[in-house]
């Protein structure tokens, strides 16, 4: 392991800046998580490197051929002038978006900057022979001006382009960024909705003819119509909560069963028998939303609702052989061969197995005088069960 | 004379709130037969006559639409149906009466006097074409057929394939299946399945209903005779003479 002094150094950085960081937009974190890691690369360093040399280069040009000057302080003054410069740069990169980024601003707040930088500077340089009147101040401004307006200029042009630069792809890359957002959150919609198409079980059939009980019940006095409504009430209701999630417990899917028989018994009066029996060991485990629904749904409308004398439904679940099993079983007419074969079995097998893995298996078939739909999913491990 | 009618729904409180629907916006109108299933609303239809029938379109035995194929526009024939957008759709494009569950009383109203101001039903044509239509548009089920019939004779099940039968007869609750043997002489055999409930389950290309109480298969008659108003059929083979009720004999129409 590495524990030189640089590398330790640099650790210490990167816990110090990574807080500094936090606070960023995304972008610009990006950008600096970059910029750092350049920064620590040879090129990077190379540039540094290169930065002082250009600021020596600079002191030597404005030294040689006066030997009044003395060359270190000089040196100072270029090497402090390339890196803020540098770092004016830098941070009108990292400036996007506030108002000290707007190109305009910057050109007047740099140009006025150097132009009162080159005055002070040429003021204070003589201030302690010369001392200071009103010709000073003349001469700083006729000779200044020439020199530094034109620097300036040019400084403030290069750091508007940088930030116009800046602004543009930043506004590019938010773009992109915005239109994969948009995507994603559209296909995760989409994919939302279909959930809950599935899920929208209750079908307008079932819907109008469960009203149309109630409302003859209630006109003709009858207590039923209560009983009708409130089990209507508690189907609506679970079923809403169903579409929130993608996935229910046994003991839910039960409670949505027990009201939709609840609500079929009264409608088909003695034509229907049911019973629902869910075992405790087996209540928690997970099933897609509104599935037992689905496969007591078609017990009714395929089983039961087509057969002259009716039948029995019954809906259970219990645990066997360390899986739980949930079975519905019908004793009307048995399946027909249909010109789509199981359309909705298929895909309620698919929910199954994305919730359930692999192993979750859905089967329909005659026993004797039953049709039995069956799910055999794994027990749920009662140590995930943290949350 | 007032009108007669028939209802079919298979639930009771359906069948009840039509009722009351009906007795207060027809109160002259008969209820003459209440039916729980397809196959009792036609066996009802054949016993009673009505001149409208209002059936339910999913019921056990024969649905609603197979019922108003079979009545063949010897009635007026309503559909009652829940609310649903692919029916109505169906309904509508097919001229045909209908009224959505849960009943109201306008709708009920207007349907109604559309229906007292018709004379008559539809041309059988025509109607049976709707009806097609409205079928493939609903996409029914297929029928479920019967291929073996199982009567218990004495200690024994005597299993008699469809293909053998000559004739089926309502007696009773039981049905007389009069079938050929392999020796080419006939026998018969009773079976506990009422003759209505088989009716749904053999192919009525191959066997005609043509009385309330007789199916017979259709390659075995040989001739039909006319007395008057009355038909019979005559069978291949075979003394019996089976009556062809006033309602079948359209059944019979030289090509």
């Amino acid at each position: 392991m590495d524990t030189s002094p640089a590398s330790r150094l640099r650790q210490r950085y990167a816990r110090w800046v990574e807080r500094r960081y936090e606070r960023l937009p995304a972008l610009a974190r990006e950008d600096a998580v970059r910029l750092d890691a350049w920064l620590s690369s040879t090129t990077g360093l190379g540039v540094l490197a290169g930065l002082v040399v250009l600021a020596g280069l600079l002191a030597w040009a404005l030294v040689a051929g006066r030997p009044d000057k003395s060359w270190w302080p000089v040196f100072g003054l270029m090497l402090l002038l390339v890196f803020c410069l540098t770092f004016a740069g830098l941070s009108m990169w990292f400036a996007h978006g506030r108002k000290s980024a707007r190109p305009a601003r910057i050109v007047v707040l740099t140009s006025l900057g150097a132009l009162a930088g080159g005055y002070l500077g040429y003021l204070g340089s003589g201030l302690w022979d010369q001392g200071l009147d009103l010709a000073r101040l003349e001469a700083a401004v006729t000779r200044v001006t020439p020199i530094v307006a034109p620097i300036g200029l040019g400084l403030a042009g290069a750091l508007a382009l940088v930030s116009v630069l800046r602004n543009r792809e930043y506004a590019a890359r938010a773009r992109v960024g915005e239109a994969q957002a948009t995507a994603e959150r559209a296909q995760r919609l989409a994919s939302e909705a279909e959930l809950r198409a599935l899920q929208a079980q209750i079908e307008p059939h079932f819907l109008f003819n469960t009203l149309s009980a109630a409302q003859y019940l209630a006109e003709a006095g009858d207590p039923r119509a209560a009983t009708l409504l409130a089990e209507l009430n508690g189907l609506l209701r679970n079923t809403l909560d169903a579409t929130r999630g993608t996935d229910a417990s046994v003991a839910d899917e039960a409670q949505r069963v027990r009201h939709y028989l609840a609500i079929c018994a009264i409608r088909l009066g003695p034509r229907l028998q049911w019973r629902v029996s869910i075992e405790a060991d087996a209540a928690d485990a997970r099933l897609p939303a509104a599935s037992l629904l689905t496969l007591v749904e078609n017990a009714i409308e395929h089983g039961i609702e087509p057969a002259l004398a009716g039948g029995r439904v019954e809906v259970n679940a219990r645990v066997e052989s360390h899986r739980v099993l949930i079975e519905v079983r019908n004793t009307g007419e048995p399946p027909r061969p249909q010109a789509h074969p199981g359309i909705g079995l298929a895909n309620l097998r698919e929910r199954l197995r994305l919730l359930a893995g692999p192993s979750a298996e859905l089967a329909l078939e005659r026993r004797g005088p039953e049709t039995v739909a069956s799910i055999h999913i794994d027990r749920p491990d009662p140590d995930a069960q943290s949350s | 004379m007032s009108l007669r009618a028939l209802i079919a729904d298979d639930e009771e409180i359906q069948r009840q709130a039509l009722r009351r629907a009906l007795a207060s916006e027809w109160p002259d109108l008969a209820i003459v037969a209440d039916c729980a299933n397809g196959t009792d609303a036609w066996d009802a239809f054949l016993e009673h006559e009505p001149d409208v029938a209002f059936l339910d379109i999913r019921m056990p035995g024969l649905s609603g639409l197979e019922v108003a194929q079979r009545i063949a526009g010897r009635a007026q024939v309503v559909f009652v149906t829940a609310y649903s957008d692919h029916a109505l759709a169906a309904f509508e494009a097919g001229a045909i009466d209908y009224l959505v569950k849960p009943l109201d009383p306008t709708r009920l109203a207007t349907a109604l006097a559309r229906l007292r101001a018709r004379r008559s039903p539809a041309p059988t044509d025509e109607l049976a074409a709707r009806l097609e239509r409205l079928a493939a548009a609903l996409g029914t089920p297929s029928p479920r057929r019967i291929e073996v019939l199982q009567a218990s004779v004495g200690r024994e099940i005597r299993l008699v394939p469809v293909d053998e039968v000559i004739y089926f007869e309502a007696d009773a609750r039981y049905t007389r299946v009069v079938h050929r043997t392999p020796d080419g002489s006939g026998s018969e055999v009773l079976i506990r399945t009422p003759l209505k409930e088989l009716l749904p389950q053999l192919d009525p290309e191959r066997f005609w209903q043509i009385h309330r109480s007789t199916i017979v298969a259709v390659r075995e008659i040989s001739r039909v005779e006319r007395e008057d108003d009355r038909m019979w059929a005559l069978l291949r083979g075979r003394p019996e003479r089976l009556a062809v009720s006033r309602h079948f004999q359209g059944l019979f129409k030289p090509q």
